[in-house]
């Protein structure tokens, strides 16, 4: 557990805000309505509020775990190796590393997605995804506070997104559309909550930044506010977006939020979802390196691999994978297996490691 | 420092770069459709485009394609081997439906738009009673490709058509108990003209109401800022005269009310409207002319939307919505399917405040 930073690779307390932030909030912020709509119908908003509330026990499950023991910040590679040993522990390590690599690959090809069917269709995606690979390798080799730097930017590119919506559509919203209050029965809702886990994946980067923050009791605050915060955003984004379509049409929407952007208009710009698109691009870039600043984290803590030899490694095969997925249907088949791992280790793994490591934690008590 | 700086180079450069990914396309080497006209001719689809022509500076020209396919779907494709620079509709300002195509259903093109990324919706839908390409010709004479969305937007804020868009008429058209209506546009002496609304049962044109009955139409959606109305009735002369009414504002509320029988819908319109040319303004206001006169105005505009919302009830169409709001009221939650028109009575009060000048 040979895991002590030095003070400049380390961030400050709130800091952990923008980066829980951009990494809970992302592409999902786009189409997030049509999923969770599937079991709940109009009555997901209540979803939202469970899911919001079931993750910030993981996150208060998270410190506890990490900060075990007293003297020493751990990452969830620690843990792994005190709960599992070294032969299982690796094979968890392998299993996390590979879990970040792959959200942050769907994540990579969902943009470009985006990009192709909003922007340019009939664009060849090899160029595109080649420029954002050579820019997300800056990012990641930067380290975690140039990361750091493009998550500020990457929430206000979301808040710069949202926010419009919340004020310029008031001529199209329908309040009736939100009665009946309550017309699903508990266990659609339930259903409901846990599809929208998917998309608050994220907070289980604090697994891997954990060590890197100053003085980790004083973070615990900034991450149930990052949490909070966007829950807040996901509950009235889902209202707005009820209040405007009627449910059949929902349903038949891939890209709800952008679609409420084609309504807009202001004097310069005549179609705002272009520049909705354009500017997620950060909140996207400041969230993939994230995620692959973990996976070769953690490769380089557990098998010892430089960091930027696995971050080729990476990038090389989403170059592969980009081209490899044909389109936006695709790709749909390769994120259930991702939304279902991520429910189980946010709901299954951290309770987990939770209970064992209060055992670990009692037993070295003197 | 030179690493620093070659670091920083390298985005921008690349931001540079990303710009060169999408194909470059130029004004003047593609046609723009702005307009889109779908007629049916026996099983078939004749679609027409009138495409604005920009080639040279400051001279605005329109151009008239139309094809006939079996399908909606393939229509811009069609039309592209009729053209000599490659079609993009993501500028389309208004699609109208022919008389016979409307009536035979209109969902296979709304539910292409639903899903379309290149449009805007913003954009307008109307229908003819004639046939779209009659209609498309007669706004190419006028040399503008854009006519016909911007003569409906002008009368939807100054006129007496209630204001719609795809947006709203995708939202009527999906949702349970509301239904589809779009401004109905005709020929006069081969001029286009707005004359009324078109309401829809389910995707089929049902039948049309006149200018005065779309203004109703327009209080009972919106809230107005504008609009017309001829009222027989006179403040001098009674029954026996006619004034023309100007919609200042106008406020609807719906409440519903629970009986043991049938739920009770009542409708509750204020007016604030304005008459010109009032004669011996003066001797008006001291008499109660003006107060009587304004209740005969309400109850006769409460019995003319009585008269549109049975004309509604006879086609079974619902362009307010009403069904919706007594779904979603009901208690304990109905299926959306269990709402029907008939299961609530309707009680309409107007109040009108006659503002003289």
């Amino acid at each position: 557990m040979n895991n002590e930073m030095k003070d400049k690779y380390q961030l400050s307390p709130i800091l952990l805000y923008f980066l829980l932030f951009v990494s809970i909030i992302d592409l999902g912020i786009l189409s997030y309505q049509k999923t969770i709509l599937h079991f709940a119908g109009y009555n997901a908003w209540i979803s939202v509020f469970i899911t919001g509330i079931g993750v910030h026990v993981i996150v208060w499950m998270i410190y506890r775990i990490l900060s075990s023991f007293k003297n020493e910040a751990m990452d969830v590679i620690d843990v792994n190796r005190i709960c599992f040993g070294l032969i299982i522990g690796k094979i968890f390590d392998a299993m996390i590393i590979f879990y970040f690599f792959y959200g942050a690959f769907l994540m990579f090809r969902g943009y470009l997605s985006i990009v192709q069917v909003w922007l340019f269709p009939g664009m060849p995606i090899w160029p595109v995804s080649l420029v954002l690979i050579i820019l997300i390798y800056y990012t990641v080799t930067g380290g975690i506070r140039t990361i750091n730097g493009l998550s500020f930017w990457g929430m206000l590119a979301v808040i710069a997104c949202v926010l419009p919506l919340l004020f310029m559509l008031t001529k199209y919203l329908h309040p009736l559309n939100l009665k009946p209050l309550l017309n699903h029965s508990v266990t659609e809702i339930m259903l409901s909550s846990k599809s929208m886990v998917f998309q608050f994946l994220g907070v289980e980067s604090l697994l891997m930044i954990y060590p890197f923050i100053q003085s980790p009791a004083k973070s615990q605050k900034w991450a149930h506010f990052a949490v909070l915060t966007s829950t807040a955003l996901y509950v009235l984004l889902l209202a707005i977006t009820f209040m405007f379509y009627s449910e059949n049409e929902l349903k038949l929407l891939v890209w709800p939020t952008l679609h409420m952007y084609m309504i807009l208009h202001v004097q310069f710009f005549q179609r705002l979802e272009h520049v909705a698109v354009s500017i997620l691009c950060i909140t996207i870039i400041a969230n993939l390196s994230l995620s692959l600043w973990m996976a070769s984290r953690a490769a380089r803590r557990s098998f010892s691999i430089k960091q930027h030899r696995s971050i080729l490694v990476f990038l090389f095969a989403f170059l592969l994978g980009a081209v490899f997925i044909k389109d936006y249907d695709n790709l749909m088949a390769f994120i259930d297996p991702y939304s279902a791992t991520g429910f189980y280790l946010l709901f299954g793994y951290i309770p987990i490691l939770f209970v064992m490591m209060q055992f670990k934690k009692n037993r070295n008590k003197p | 420092m030179v690493k620093s700086l070659f670091r920083s180079i390298i985005p921008l450069t690349l931001c540079l770069v990303l710009t060169a990914c999408g194909n470059e396309k130029l004004i003047n080497e593609i046609m723009l459709v702005q307009t889109l006209g779908f007629d049916s001719i026996g099983s078939n689809v004749r679609g027409s485009i009138l495409i604005g022509d920009y080639r040279k500076k400051g001279e605005v020209n329109a151009a008239l394609l139309d094809t006939v396919t079996t399908s909606e779907l393939d229509i811009i494709h069609a039309l592209n081997a009729k053209a000599k620079s490659p079609l993009e509709y993501g500028q389309l300002g208004i699609i109208v439906f022919g008389n016979e195509y409307s009536r035979q259903g209109v969902d296979a093109v709304i539910e292409n738009l639903c899903r379309d990324t290149r449009i805007s919706t913003r954009m307008q839908l109307a229908v003819t009673d004639k046939s779209a390409y009659d209609l498309l010709h007669a706004a190419k004479k006028m040399k503008d490709a854009y006519m016909l969305s911007d003569m409906i937007e002008q009368s939807m804020d100054n006129g007496n058509l209630p204001s719609t868009n795809l947006q709203q008429a995708l939202y009527s058209f999906y949702t349970n108990g509301r239904d589809l209506y779009l401004p109905h546009l005709t020929l006069e002496r081969n001029e286009l003209k707005a004359d009324g609304v078109a309401l829809f049962k389910d995707e089929k044109y049902v039948v049309q109401v006149g200018l005065e009955q779309s203004l109703l139409l327009k209080m009972l959606l919106e809230n107005t800022k504008n609009g017309s109305y001829l009222v027989p009735d006179s403040i001098k002369n009674g029954n026996g005269g006619l004034t023309l009414l100007r919609i200042l504002k106008s406020k609807t509320k719906y409440s519903l009310t629970k009986r043991p029988s049938k739920p009770l819908m009542t409708i509750e319109l204020l007016i604030n409207a304005e008459i010109r040319d009032v004669p011996n303004r003066a001797q008006y206001h001291a008499s109660d002319l003006i107060p009587q006169f304004e209740h005969r105005i309400e109850a006769y505009i409460a019995n003319e939307i009585n008269k549109l919302l049975a004309l509604c009830q006879k086609y079974e169409t619902d362009p307010l919505g009403l069904e919706d709001i007594v779904i979603r009221n009901s208690q304990p939650p109905m299926d959306s399917s269990q709402g029907d028109i008939s299961g609530f009575d309707t009680e309409v009060k107007v109040k009108l405040d006659i503002i003289s000048q």
